[in-house]
């Protein structure tokens, strides 16, 4: 062999000892390597129960994904902070696409799209579509790659029960209008027939691809905290908060709780559908809720005894309750929320729950919030109604005056046109309607009417009395 | 030329035979093909377009720079490596002709695969963007709005120059001054940004107007677009309400109503004008609500039909192909004068530089803009941007904006900046990597035996 052809294999001899011993060590980092990432909870299954196009970009990339993921992400904060919003969703797809594993980079995106995206939309239906981008992003995919991640429902829950369900998206009625339209034609409604629903395959199917929703779940969150009206977006957050809580930790448990609470006691207010004429949909109390959240309330209590936040929440809603309740004249539960709050705040005196609805109506009609106002204009008419078909024509008077000065004391609250584009209540004549058709359909809202308790009458005793009294004990 | 002709035929060949490149061409036909089926857009036809393009050419283009970058580097320097080379420079071939017939070798390859990717890219957008399954209303719109080529003209703003004179002065006499008043450039922007708010403000219940001029060649049986975004303090669904009204010559129109979003790009088509060559145009907002401020920017354009959207599509692709033959004239050229791993990484750092420079130049101010005291820079930033801001003016011309984001909106990729990039990247740049080449390779000893 030539001095110089053994020069070279000697240099691809070192190469080959070197390129081994490269390996050796490699090998022998790679078993502390998974023990650590199974520890920290990252060790990633990618050919698992993933489409082909993620295991793709997941294998082939390899690690220069996380280089791509960086580089679409820095153009999307430029696109977003430039106003230019086109691309964003498909943007977000991607990232989540190279990063299907890391959990807070889809609820990142989610929040993004539904929240920080959509506000920059004048018209509702632009809106609606980036909120939908969000919710989808989250239910469709992000729970099919992290089903385990409890925060990751407690951000769907919220996106149903906040940006849907609460007041401050100028364009929260036409959310609502579109969930509600696409519920009805699934089927879905109040107090669910889940027999039928289980056996109509279509329906099933339609349900599990639209919406994610197993019917089977469904039934089991309608018996637990029904009779629930599914065209309203707090079930679905009820629905994924209750799929998040066996997954919890301590902190997102508790979360995930108040959200379930805070559903329930919107739903008393506000949890029923109705569709008007012209197709949009208002919405009225769930009074057969009232006493699941009075129940509800002391189990979260009791699971939970001593943490302030969740006894202020009980106290503040089982007052809210027994308002609400004794407005309607739903006297069993109104005595069911009192007799709840008593034992919560110790009290064992004998009270007529009658008297602290009165002062609880009272603290509640000088702050008619837009989340009550409706339950409490539209009691004070069922109750006129009420005493109209009594022959009482005084109390149905005094009645209808309290209903109409509640009414237009939350309206003359109302100053902005953004103000009132947002919470204005429905026209009082359609309230009126609605009181009426309460009372007509038999005692669909109906409760055994007592005559011989008049609110009204109650608070005018106090009134001339002094300021009420604060109706917390 | 036959001699040429052969040299890029060799180099063609050579190009193919890369391993890498042929790898490069498997993950092209895979993204080309399997990209756009990811792409779910925003859920509106604009939107989808947007993604489509943009992304659907950007890929094709990002994987053919890296071929070509690795394909141009080799084509002189792997041969002179292997001494490949020896069997061409013993014929009566010239060094600019060895250059030329490795650089057009490459430009075959780029304009076949460029016009293949175009071509898949196209079909599928045709096919997504076909009537049935969109709304009509939105199909329209899309078809009015974004399926055309627009040049867009801003107003004529000659006399800002004033105004921005008159603002320094008074931003240099405020005691409170927002700037370190001996800092001229940081004042100058500010006085910019000031004049041009001053300029695009509208008070409530009053009329502003802006004069335009179109290109002199226009098409008078396409109407007239305007394109505003209003910017507002707040987010709201509340539309601000005014009205346009439109004078060219003694035409003039009658009040156009507009309610539009703020914070988002309106556009509006104009009633028809038959303009005569290089007859401006006058336009007028009417504020009947709240205080208004045109967008800086895009914020007030007026949209002239240029041509039609394919077109416009095959300019871009231009644009595209120009900027690649360029890289393949700058990878020959460091092969002329490099070994091939160093010809590669050295054409590659050319490229970054010139993608970067901008960024580079750009990111202080864009710190600056965001108020408060300039930020302290570090040594070795303050070096950078001295080096950045030094070879900037080199790579200007070699910067391009972003065609395909124009295409993809409806603006005109015009023949002027097609030729432009055309002009500079080849015939200026290109020129002169073709003599240095050529020097280089005249004195450069190619047929010395290896060690």
């Amino acid at each position: 062999m030539s001095a110089a052809a053994w020069a070279r294999d000697r240099r691809t001899l070192a190469g080959l000892v070197v390129a081994a011993a490269g390996l050796a060590v490699a090998h022998l980092q790679n078993r502390p390597l998974v023990e650590s990432r199974v520890r920290a909870d990252i060790f990633e299954d990618p050919l698992g129960h993933t489409p082909p196009l993620v295991s793709l970009t997941t294998v082939a990339l390899g690690g220069f994904r996380g280089l791509i993921a960086d580089m679409l992400w820095v153009r999307s904060a430029r696109l977003q902070e430039e106003g230019k919003y086109f691309e964003l969703v498909q943007l977000a797809d991607w990232i989540t696409k190279l990063e299907p594993r890391h959990a807070a980079v889809w609820r990142y995106h989610a929040w993004n799209l539904a929240y920080n995206v959509s506000v920059f939309f004048s018209d509702p239906a632009d809106r609606w579509r980036w909120v939908e981008n969000g919710i989808q992003l989250l239910r469709d995919e992000g729970l099919r790659y992290n089903p385990e991640d409890a925060p990751m429902y407690f951000e769907l829950a919220f996106i149903f029960q906040h940006k849907l369900g609460e007041k401050l998206d100028e364009a929260y009625p036409y959310y609502r209008n579109r969930l509600a339209d696409e519920m009805t034609r699934l089927g879905l409604g109040f107090a669910m027939d889940f027999d039928r629903l289980a056996g109509d395959a279509d329906a099933r199917d339609a349900l599990r691809t639209r919406l994610r929703l197993d019917v089977g779940r469904m039934r089991e969150i309608d018996a637990r905290y029904g009779p629930l009206d599914w065209r309203t977006p707090w079930p679905q957050a009820i629905y994924w908060a209750h799929q998040g809580l066996p997954l919890a930790d301590s902190f997102h448990e508790r979360a995930l709780n108040r959200i379930i609470n805070q559903c329930l006691m919107r739903m008393v207010q506000e949890g029923t559908a109705v569709r008007r004429d012209d197709g949009t949909w208002t919405y009225e109390p769930n009074l057969a809720l009232a006493p699941v959240l009075v129940r509800r309330m002391q189990e979260v209590a009791a699971r939970y005894p001593d943490e302030m936040p969740f006894l202020h929440a009980k106290v503040g809603n089982l007052e809210e309750v027994i308002a609400l309740t004794g407005v309607w004249g739903d006297w069993a539960t109104a005595r069911m929320a009192h007799d709840a709050l008593r034992e919560a705040m110790g009290i064992t005196e004998e009270e007529p729950p009658e008297v602290f609805a009165a002062l609880a109506l009272m603290a509640r009609v000088d702050d008619p919030s837009s989340a009550r106002v409706v339950t409490l204009v539209l009691g004070a008419l069922v109750q006129a109604e009420q005493w109209r078909a009594r022959a009482q024509f005084v109390r149905a008077m005094r009645w209808e005056a309290a209903a109409q000065a509640w009414y237009e004391a939350f309206d003359a609250r109302l100053v902005s046109e953004s103000a009132r584009r947002r919470l204005s209540a429905p026209p009082l004549d359609e309230l009126r309607a609605r009181a009426r058709h309460h009372v007509r359909e038999g005692q669909a809202s109906g409760f055994p009417f007592r005559t011989d308790v008049d609110l009204l009458e109650l608070m005018a005793v106090f009134a001339e009395a002094g300021p009420p009294p604060s109706p917390a004990p | 030329m036959r001699a040429v002709a052969a040299i890029a035929r060799v180099s063609l060949q050579g190009a193919l035979r890369s391993r890498l490149v042929v790898a490069m061409l498997g993950l092209l036909l895979l993204t080309v093909v399997v990209l756009p089926a990811t792409i779910r857009g925003d859920g509106t036809l604009a939107g989808y377009t947007q993604v489509q393009i943009r992304y659907g050419l950007g890929a094709a283009g990002m994987i053919l720079t890296v071929m070509t970058l690795w394909a141009a580097a080799a084509a002189v320097s792997l041969d002179v490596e292997t001494r490949r080379v020896q069997t061409v420079v013993t014929k009566p071939v010239g060094p600019f002709t060895l250059w030329l017939g490795k650089w057009l070798g490459l430009c075959v390859m780029n304009a076949v695969l460029l016009a293949a990717c175009g071509a898949v890219v196209f079909a599928m957008f045709l096919w997504k963007t076909r009537e049935g399954p969109w709304d009509p209303d939105e199909a329209r719109d899309f078809r009015e709005h974004v399926r055309v080529a627009r040049i867009p003209v801003s107003p004529d703003l000659a006399h800002l120059d004033r105004r921005i004179a008159e603002e320094e002065e008074a931003i240099r006499r405020d005691p409170e001054a927002p700037v370190d008043v001996r800092d001229a450039r940081a004042v100058r922007e500010v006085a910019r940004q000031r004049a041009v708010a001053r300029e695009l403000f509208v008070a409530p219940d009053s009329e502003k107007s802006w004069r335009f001029e179109p290109p002199r060649r226009i098409r008078t049986d396409r109407p007239l677009v305007l394109r505003f975004r209003l910017a507002a303090a707040r987010m709201s669904m509340e539309p601000v309400e005014g009205a346009f009204r439109v004078q060219a010559g003694p035409q003039t129109t009658d009040l156009i109503p507009v309610a539009a979003p703020p914070n988002r790009t309106t556009t509006l088509t104009l009633p028809p004008l038959s303009l005569a060559p290089g007859q401006p145009v006058t336009v007028t907002f009417v504020n009947r609500d709240q205080p208004a401020v045109f967008s800086a920017g895009e914020g007030l354009r007026l949209g002239v039909y240029e041509t039609s959207f394919a077109v416009n599509y095959g300019r871009a692709l231009l644009m595209m192909y120009v900027r690649l033959v360029f890289i393949a004239a700058l990878g020959v050229t460091a092969g002329a004068l490099f070994s091939f791993p160093v010809a590669a990484f050295v054409t590659g750092c050319l490229v970054f530089f010139v993608a970067m420079t901008a960024f580079v130049r750009t990111t202080p101010d864009a710190a600056h803009s965001h108020g408060g005291p300039p930020p302290e820079a570090s040594p070795w930033e303050a070096f950078a941007n001295r080096v950045a801001g030094a070879i900037h003016p080199v790579f200007v011309p070699l910067t391009d904006p972003d065609y395909l984001e124009m295409v993809s909106t409806g603006e005109s990729v015009t023949w002027g900046l097609a030729l432009r990039s055309l002009g500079f990247k080849i015939g200026v740049y290109g020129g002169l990597l073709a003599l240095g080449a050529t020097a280089v390779l005249r004195r450069r000893e190619l047929g010395e035996a290896r060690a």
